[in-house]
């Protein structure tokens, strides 16, 4: 075991059983051994670790999914059941699998297609030692994608209208100040989309208060 | 007149509670506050009728409407979400006719501040939109719950909506709880009665279109035949043997390859949805075509050019090449000078590569406008020269217009077209265009040599400002008539400054001349008979006919067709019957506007014919008003054991799910915010008892240690970019002991959180899947939870509940309170919140305090550098800064 774990830092490591997995042709951009030692089905890291399952396959075998859990036990601090949506009625299997995370603690993620299910392994190799400030924060992007973020969150706004309303304003400062007329001048900026925008620039964002 | 018609409606519907479905136009909403008069009449003193899906900008007509036609009694209140509770507490104590949204009449049901017994009924506009799922029928189902007595009564003008899908008028008819459905088409007996006794004078006139604007209009239509062919090949799925093309015109379209497609749509890729999507721009361009000036289109079409890189197959057909040359030609000309005078020495293939080597040193590029008018000005021109004549004769010695515009945007045109004249307007326009235009070429030119200087950029823009004004041939304007223009607003953009719009009586016409234009371009020739008043058709029923009662004009000219406008001009003639009045209908001859109005009729007579036919063999359900006691309901219940056997069909009764008679706990505590959410109806409708609080933590406590946040895809992506979700996993976290995420996919989507390219490309940090990875790695004790409609995530929410303790919900509310969440204390405009958030340099951190030193996002933009960074710290208030300043139009390096 202590081999694996000590593997487990320069790739993925998988279990024997997985090796006829179709996901495994998608994994491309981490390198993974095998090994008939380790317990659960991928080893993602120091501290987490994977089982996959399908649908079609659960419903086959219901017991078989819960003596894989057992067998993993707590030894991981992140653990990942990765499910593979493959079937069109999983509403009853995914309440099951629901309750079961929650009662053994592992995370349930779902994916509709094994290339889906590579790129989830690959991820949490790669980012197993990432900081969460990605996530607490806005990452740096370039300028456009933050415009477009920036006016798209308005209702109705796409990526056309941020297109037009920058050339033709030049700025988002003039955006913001430009009047309601000359919104609407801006091809493709209708009436309701103009209000709107109009509305969001220059209508308090505290409401009134009621005492 | 209309009175007459409003009765006999009424005659219907008062015994009975009903669906009532009118033609546009006919006025649902004064059919039923002329309802609600007799019903408060009936009642007790202080009895409520409350009224759903009545916008602020509707109350207001009616209230208008009321105050002209001398009753106090049957305007609605609005109560919005300013009132707090206790304020509600006293509104409703009085009584009369409330309006209020959904998530207020849901929380105040639920809470019991709302006295069920005294609500005597609700009346819903636009029942069309009450699907199973919406807040609005969840308010229908807790007022029903408590009061069996109250009457329900539905209105509305969209019959094609309830034709729409499968069976979709008796689930809609279920889900407002009526089991009649009263027709009223404009081909009823009494309404042709009515209407068609003394009808108005009309003139149709139709006015050709210039070349290019047929050759644009075939053009269009070809590259839509060719996209049909694309979207064909590229999806089996697609049937397309009973689509003409013309069909592809309509926006009903897109519904119908949506339902085709609706099975598989999850898994079609961009070939399937570019068609689509360049169809639905298609649509738009032919629109625009005879709505804009041909600036304005060219412009359009231009941005499509600007795009992310020629993604539609479209682009490249020569029918494409056709529009895009076209379009130019009406605005201009370009030929290329050389000072150096080499041209002629080029080989022809250099000068093909166009741009780089158009802006050679002391090239300029000669641009001769063309300015193609828009036909229909010279033809509106015609009318009004007509309308001036013929007032003269008649004996009214000011004849009043009204001319009807479909929008704001032709409103516009159509004033400064008066104003100024078509040329003049064009000029302007163009030099407006041109000077945008020359920045570029500057800012391209500064790229490419620079040696280019600026002088030589002034020289060949002061060139073109010769050819303009030698186009505009000066002195032209003197000659145009002077008109008094009064812009009548659509409500809705008057709503901030509503003082302006004054209520106004007969003679109140000329004081509501709007401000912010000019009136006329010359004063000298007042004497002018003809008052002409300028409206937009909004969607505000009963704003036209509002209009004409108030003006009482002798001519309409209905610049843009639209079925309501027509048909509220009738009213009006019918509720006038003595008066002159001369309408003018002006359309483009051949043209796809004419098409679509024709369409546009046609397809409301066979909405109502179909209606008709379907409520022969309706299926009522024995208790399809909901008036029976819950003890003979359960009878009725076919629960599955899991609950799981939700019939899709429409033999049961689906807005009864399963019995939460084997679950214990019933008590969910809900954010306030998420009454809206149509989880919540479900969850009640499942038998839970939900308690609305605003929660610091959460959206969802289903027990002590259960609390789940729910975030639907598109919410999940953009709270993960603002790093929102991070800090709310991490309060749920400290907090509870297992706290949920559940994700609610779109019903059309697959559980993919990445999408088809982004698996194609190497593993990103910004992707969902890795912000993903990174939040469970932080977060080992969060579980995730999958869901595809909020059905399966209310049976999950009641299955996670079994065998929990119940939540408490003083405790759920004070957790984390003192915690700073600048949402928390309810007093925020969220749309103006969520723009904020997303602007680089404001943070969690920092939001707090930007909300304290400024009222409007204008206000925060305004601020200079040293401003902000008094209130953002330094590093934040420079991003903030040279993000809001930073040249945006320089993103495009296309110049023609």
């Amino acid at each position: 075991v202590a081999s694996d774990q000590a593997r487990a830092k320069t790739g993925l490591v998988i279990n024997k059983k997985q090796s006829g997995n179709p996901l495994l042709r998608h994994i491309r951009d981490v390198a993974y051994h095998f090994s008939d030692t380790v317990v659960p089905d991928f080893l993602l890291g120091q501290h987490a670790c994977a089982i996959f399952i399908s649908l079609r396959y659960h419903l086959l075998y219901p017991e078989y999914i819960y003596g894989r859990i057992r067998r993993v036990g707590n030894l991981y601090r992140t653990r990942v059941l990765l499910c593979l949506v493959d079937v069109q009625d999983h509403e009853r299997s995914l309440l099951e699998f629901a309750k079961l995370s929650i009662i053994y603690e592992w995370v349930l993620i779902c994916v509709s297609n094994n290339k889906e299910a590579g790129r989830y392994l690959e991820s949490y190799r790669i980012y197993e030692n990432k900081s969460a400030d990605s996530i607490m924060q806005r990452v740096d992007e370039d300028y456009y994608s933050k415009l477009h973020g920036t006016l798209s969150s308005v209702r109705m706004v796409n990526k056309t209208d941020v297109k037009s309303l920058s050339m033709n304003f030049g700025s988002l400062k003039n955006i913001v100040l430009a009047q309601k007329e000359e919104l609407l001048r801006c091809p493709g900026i209708g009436d309701q989309k103009a209000i709107r925008l109009y509305d969001v620039f220059n209508a308090p964002i505290r409401k009134r208060t009621s005492s | 007149m209309m009175k007459r018609l409003y009765d006999k409606i009424l005659e219907e519907v008062r015994d009975e509670d009903g669906l009532v479905v009118l033609g546009h136009g006919l006025g649902a909403s004064f059919a039923f506050t002329n309802l609600v008069d007799s019903v408060l009449k009936d009642s007790p003193e202080g009895s409520i009728v409350l009224g759903l899906q009545i916008s602020p900008a509707l109350a207001a007509e009616l209230s208008r409407h009321v105050i002209e036609s001398g009753k106090s009694s049957s305007a609605p209140r609005l109560i919005t979400s300013e009132y707090s509770i206790p304020e509600r507490r006293e509104v409703y104590a009085s009584g009369g006719f409330l309006a209020a949204t959904a998530r207020i009449l849901v929380h105040d049901f639920l809470r019991s501040v709302i006295p069920v017994n005294k609500v005597v009924g609700i009346i819903v506009n636009d029942a069309h939109r009450v699907q199973e799922t919406t807040a609005e029928a969840f308010v229908l189902r807790l007022y029903r719950k408590n009061n069996k007595e109250g009457f329900i009564k539905a209105f509305t003008e969209e019959p094609e909506v309830l034709r729409k899908g499968f069976h979709n008028c008796e689930k809609i008819m279920r889900s407002l709880y009526v089991r009649r459905l009263f027709l009223w088409p404009r081909f009823h007996e009494i309404v042709q009665d009515v209407l068609d006794t003394r009808p108005a004078d009309v003139v149709e006139l139709t006015q050709p279109m210039t070349t290019s604007m047929m050759a644009i209009q075939q053009s269009i239509l070809d590259v839509t035949a060719f996209c049909l062919g694309e979207l064909k090949r590229a999806n089996r799925n697609v049937d397309l043997t009973e689509i003409k093309i013309e069909e592809a015109l309509y926006r009903s379209f897109h519904d119908i390859i949506k339902n085709q497609l609706e099975a598989v749509w999850h898994t079609t890729g961009a070939k399937v949805r570019q068609p689509l999507e360049d169809l639905k721009f298609l649509r738009k361009l032919l629109s625009n075509l005879h709505k804009l000036d041909c600036i304005q289109f060219h412009e359009l079409v231009e941005s499509l050019r600007q795009g992310d890189g020629f993604q539609s197959t479209w682009l490249m057909t020569r029918e494409a090449d056709i529009v895009f040359t076209l379009a130019r030609i009406r605005v201009y000309r370009s030929a290329l000078r050389s000072s150096n005078l080499m041209e002629e020495y080029f080989p022809v293939g250099e000068k093909e590569n166009g741009k780089e080597n158009r802006l050679q040193d002391g090239d300029s590029v000669v641009v001769s406008p063309v300015l193609e008018l828009n036909p229909k000005w010279n033809l509106l021109q015609d009318v009004l020269e007509e309308i001036e004549s013929d007032g003269k004769r008649i004996e009214n010695p000011n004849p009043r217009a009204i001319i009807f515009v479909r929008d704001e945007i032709t409103a516009i045109q159509i004033s400064q077209f008066l104003c100024k004249g078509g040329e003049q307007m064009l000029v302007d326009d163009f030099e407006r265009f041109l000077k945008h235009r020359s920045n570029r070429l500057y800012r391209n030119a500064i790229q490419k040599s620079m040696t280019h200087t600026k002088e030589d950029i002034g020289d060949s823009s002061g060139g073109l400002q010769t050819t303009l004004t030698q186009f505009s041939r000066p002195g032209e304007e003197n000659k145009r008539k002077a008109y008094v223009i009064v812009r009548s607003q659509s409500q809705e953009m008057e709503k901030n400054d509503e003082g302006t719009v004054t209520v106004a009586g007969s003679s109140g016409a000329a004081t509501r001349t709007e401000d912010t234009f000019p009136i006329s371009a010359s004063s000298e020739t007042a004497q002018t008979k003809v008052e002409i008043v300028l409206s937009i058709v909004s969607n505000i029923p009963g704003n036209v006919k509002r209009l004409l009662d108030d003006l009482q004009p002798s001519f309409v000219v209905i610049y843009d067709p639209v079925v309501h406008c027509v048909r509220q001009v009738e009213m009006y003639k019918a509720d006038h019957p003595g008066q002159q009045l001369r309408v003018y209908f002006v359309t483009y001859e051949e043209s796809v506007e004419q098409k679509r109005y024709l369409y546009s009729v046609q397809r409301e007579q066979e909405a109502f014919e179909a209606l008709i036919r379907e409520k022969e063999t309706m299926i009522i359900h024995a208790n399809q008003e909901g008036r029976l006691e819950d003890e003979q309901l359960d009878e009725t219940l076919v629960g599955s054991e899991l609950g799981i056997g939700r019939s899709l069909g429409v033999d049961r009764d689906s807005r009864l799910l399963k019995s939460a008679k084997n679950i214990p706990g019933k008590k969910i505590v809900v954010d306030m915010r998420e009454l809206r959410s149509s989880l919540c109806g479900i969850l009640h409708g499942a038998g839970m008892d939900l308690v609305p609080l605003t929660l610091p933590i959460g959206d969802y406590i289903l027990s002590p240690s259960i609390c789940v946040e729910r975030k639907s895809i598109p919410d999940l992506v953009s709270s993960f970019s603002s790093g929102r979700l991070f800090n709310q996993v991490e309060k749920m976290t400290r907090y509870y002991k297992t706290p949920c995420l559940l994700l609610e996919f779109d019903q059309s989507r697959p559980f993919c959180l990445a999408t088809s390219a982004e698996l194609d490309k190497q593993v990103s940090i910004s992707s969902v899947v890795a912000k993903t990875v990174i939040l469970t790695q932080q977060f080992p004790q969060l579980r995730l939870l999958w869901c595809r409609t909020p059905f399966e995530a209310a049976n999950l929410l009641q299955e996670l509940k079994i065998g929990e303790e119940e939540p408490d919900e003083e405790l759920a509310a004070t957790l984390g309170l003192q915690e700073e969440d600048p949402e928390a204390d309810g007093g925020i405009n969220h749309r103006q919140l969520h723009f904020l958030r997303t602007l680089p340099g404001i943070s969690n951190r920092n939001i707090r305090k930007v909300l304290e030193s400024v009222s409007t996002i204008k206000e925060l933009v305004e601020l200079p550098l040293e401003e902000l960074e008094k209130i953002l710290g330094n590093s934040d208030a420079k991003v903030l800064y040279e993000f809001l300043s930073a040249d945006a139009s320089a993103m495009d390096v296309h110049v023609d």
